[in-house]
């Protein structure tokens, strides 16, 4: 049982463990009930991948993106997932079903028929064809100094970089082309020096052009494509810039060149930057505890469901277990002592006019004041205690 | 000096503190109609606002708090004024600040009033606000700080009023003349039917005595709770244990200063020379040169443990503090909070209450200052793998308008609280006078109480 308060900060992290997980997974062998299962649908079948998209979309879109391409390491829009899905369906059928890391088990949520027909969506993730399937573009490799050179349109408008299909590249010679150097390896938190040469058809430079660079990046669990620079090339069509990234790992370098007429020139480079001596907002949010006393939850049924991107959770009753329970009890009991506090002095305020003599008629109410008083504080009180005994909580996040 | 006069002491005090009740003049109205102008323009600026939505501020993505934040964070330190006069003076039995404590306890009140409206007037849609309640949960530090702005705001409401039931009692019983039939009521409702007879005397002391103590964790946790909202996060600057005391100790020095200033005008325009007297205004200054010197001794130990190491992000944001775009700030803030007030506080030449005065106002300004340095600079410093490595902020004209709507609204509180309430607890002050009085008479002369 993991602490989500500090989810936020949690959420790289998550990403980096699932890749680790998702990495050492690939090569296992699939257990008994799942070796060798097939699918019941045909992949292409369309009525089963439209039925596929809409349980893809209520419960994965949310980690694996839209174009299923926001995991690198279960990357459903390379052409090489269709083709190991045919290979070895039970693989993914397995991992579905039984979830591991991060990944969710939906056994128990997704029927049978449901989970194949999720996989034959995901099976058409990789297999479309791509839009502009003339354009030729790069592979993205992990250990290019200077990748290759490269014309077409790999932009799309949600600015994820999206891994291209590879294909052979066609015999033709590019008209602009864009090289993007960077080191093959740096270190996070220093100084990266990027530098991008532009050359016309002639292999003439072209000069005062402005490339834009960018980096692919993980923030609050969302990936994409963050501008870290832009430049104008000097004279040699060379355009330099000079930054200091914060992440870590295998980091896609993109520069791109927009002319003013035709399409947008992209290249893409790697870079593997090493963690520095100081990791950078490397945070967990709690320790790995799973002690007394337990959990106490209690939630509607509805609860388990995965919620649509936008809808807020469903409210529970939550009373944290294991450590969190000694600073969320300490809380509570402090909030319930003052309140109550609050409630005793008010108290001996409406006890004033009893033992004083009230005297005219016009001071019949003389007790109105305190009473309204505790009526507000057991209000507050109680809007209080509630705010902290229940919160939003769906899902994944229930334990 | 009260025992010499003490003859017609109750009498005078009395009409001291009914006086503003009874006849207000016409300055008096032209000021509170002025007030009212400027809490009118804020209110139009907070209409645009409403209207188009938090781009009429100078905040975005990257600056995400503002004016309004560190305003809430000031208004959130001077409330912590009541509780330092009116409690720890109380608890140690300092009985020279009786004249002081209605004052104090004011300033608390009206500064939390403005600390809740400057973070209503921060959520962009204030028809979201009661989703706080509604979604909020308890690992939130945002939601610890509403708690803890709640319970303050009550308990200090509270803590106002308990000590004004005598004071009421007493405009009920003598008001009846000039007061109208309503405010008579009104009187009537809020005195709960006070005799100042011993078990009432004993139920209230009770309930005040009990207050008293827990005031005083209260409101630190109310400026813990609020730094807590900044230093849970890992920015450069807001991510160092000390910046709790540090907010703590800094809210202590700005609301015991405010005091001197919000005196001083009380004191000029209730005519309360005879009650608040040099001596206070020199009593209260020594709270403030040893607060000013503790709040300087955190402010170095903090930069000086987070300079010695230096990481990258920090190096940025000391960068922009002390020698970039931020310097002037910063340096203003030396001067206004630390190095002028200490030089006014200490070398007493010229007169007091001028004096002081302008250290109150100095270190105010140094303060509000010093809240604009921890907010907005630490959010300047990119953490985010971009391109732009300074995000620059300045408030727009409605922020700007907003803020100073919510001064108005402070000096409004107090203008009418002074005609409504009396200023000071004058039921209390003279038991205390004649208490004095009767030491005298017993031959117990020159033993200050």
């Amino acid at each position: 049982m993991k602490r989500k308060s500090g989810l936020i900060f949690l959420l790289p992290v998550l990403c980096i463990l699932v890749l680790a997980t998702t990495v050492l997974a690939v090569d296992e062998p699939v257990p008994a009930p799942y070796t060798g299962v097939k699918n019941p649908f045909a992949w292409n079948d369309a009525a089963v991948q439209t039925a596929g998209k809409a349980l893809y979309r209520k419960s994965c879109l949310s980690c694996h993106g839209a174009n299923g391409n926001e995991v690198i390491e279960a990357d459903f829009s390379v052409a090489e997932y269709p083709k190991k899905m045919e290979n070895n369906p039970g693989f993914d059928f397995w991992r579905l079903s039984e979830g591991k890391g991060e990944m969710t088990a939906f056994k128990s949520t997704l029927s049978e028929t449901q989970r194949w027909q999720v996989l034959t969506y995901i099976w058409s993730l990789g297999a479309v064809v791509p839009e502009t399937p003339e354009t030729p573009v790069t592979p993205v490799t992990g250990d290019n100094v200077t990748s290759n050179v490269t014309t077409g349109n790999v932009g799309n408008t949600t600015g994820n970089v999206t891994v291209p299909v590879v294909k052979p590249p066609p015999v033709v010679v590019p008209p602009t082309t864009l090289q993007l150097t960077v080191p093959e390896q740096a270190q996070a938190g220093q100084p990266l020096h990027i530098s991008a040469l532009l050359l016309d058809p002639d292999k003439e430079p072209i000069v005062e052009a402005n490339v834009v660079f960018s980096m692919n990046t993980t923030f609050l669990g969302g990936r994409g494509l963050a501008v870290i620079g832009e430049a104008l090339t000097d004279e040699k069509g060379v355009a330099n810039i000079t930054y200091t990234p914060q992440l870590t790992g295998n980091i896609p370098i993109v520069a791109r060149y927009q002319p003013d007429s035709g399409k947008l020139i992209t290249t893409i480079a790697v870079v593997n930057l090493g963690t520095a001596e100081e990791g950078f907002y490397e945070t967990e949010v709690g320790l790995e505890y799973q002690g007394f006393p337990p959990d106490l939850v209690l939630f509607p049924e509805s609860a388990w469901q995965p919620r649509e991107p936008g809808i807020a959770p469903v409210t529970v009753l939550r009373i944290p277990g294991g450590l969190p329970f000694i600073p969320f009890t300490a809380y509570l009991a402090t909030v319930i002592l003052v309140w109550g506090l609050y409630v005793r002095v008010m108290y001996q305020v409406l006890r004033i006019p009893a033992v004083g003599k009230i005297g005219s008629k016009k001071e019949s109410n003389v007790r109105l004041v305190p009473a309204v008083g505790i009526a507000i504080i057991v209000l507050l009180a109680t809007l209080m205690v509630s705010v902290l005994v229940k919160g939003p909580y769906s899902g994944p996040y229930l334990h | 000096m009260r025992v010499a006069k003490a003859e017609n002491y109750a009498q005078r005090i009395e009409q001291t503190s009914l006086a503003p009740m009874k006849k207000p003049s016409t300055a008096y109205y032209a000021f509170v109609l002025f007030l009212l102008a400027i809490i009118g323009w804020g209110l139009y600026a907070y209409i645009t606002q409403l209207k188009f939505g938090l781009l009429m501020t100078g905040m975005r993505d990257y600056v995400s708090w503002g004016f309004y934040i560190f305003s809430f964070i000031f208004w959130v330190g001077a409330s912590l004024c009541g509780a330092l006069v009116s409690a720890i003076l109380r608890l140690t039995h300092a009985h020279w600040r009786t004249p002081l404590t209605r004052i104090a306890e004011l300033v608390t009140v009206a500064s939390l009033i403005n600390a809740g409206l400057m973070i209503s007037v921060d959520v962009g849609r204030p028809d979201r606000l009661l989703f706080l309640f509604a979604y909020g949960r308890f690992q939130s530090p945002l939601v610890w700080d509403v708690i803890g702005l709640l319970t303050y705001l009550l308990g200090s409401f509270v803590y106002l009023y308990l000590p004004l039931i005598p004071d009421f009692a007493l405009m009920r019983d003598r008001l009846k003349g000039p007061a109208t039939a309503l405010k008579l009521k009104i009187y009537t409702l809020l005195a709960v039917g006070w005799r100042g007879t011993p078990e009432q005397r004993q139920r209230l002391d009770k309930a005040i005595s009990v207050l008293t103590v827990m005031i005083i964790p209260i409101g630190i946790s109310m400026h813990t709770v609020t730094a807590f909202t900044l230093s849970m996060t890992l920015r450069p600057g807001w991510d160092t244990a000390i910046l709790a005391p540090n907010f703590v100790i800094g809210a202590l020095f700005s609301g015991a200063t405010l005091l001197l200033v919000v005196m001083g005008v009380y004191r000029k325009f209730c005519h309360l020379e005879e009650y608040i007297t040099p001596k206070h205004f020199r009593y209260v200054s020594y709270l403030g040169i040893v607060l000013l010197f503790s709040y300087l001794y955190f402010v170095v130990v903090e930069y000086l443990t987070i300079m010695f190491k230096l990481r990258l992000e920090e190096k940025e944001l000391f960068t922009l503090l002390l020698i970039g775009p931020a310097a002037p700030w910063f340096w203003t803030f030396v001067a206004t909070a630390f190095v002028l007030p200490a030089i006014l506080m200490l070398y007493q030449r010229g007169p007091t209450i001028p004096r002081l005065m302008l250290a109150g106002v100095l270190v105010n300004i140094g303060m509000f200052i010093k809240r604009f340095v921890i907010v907005v600079p630490s959010l300047e410093v990119p953490l985010m793998p971009t391109g732009f490595h300074f995000f620059t902020y300045s408030p727009s004209w409605v922020e700007i308008s907003i803020v100073t709507m919510g001064f108005a609204i402070f000096a409004l509180i107090l203008t009418l609280a002074a005609k409504v309430l009396p200023i000071m607890p004058f039921v209390e002050m003279i038991e205390e006078n004649e208490l004095a009085e009767h030491h005298q008479t017993k031959g117990d002369v020159g033993k200050e109480r």
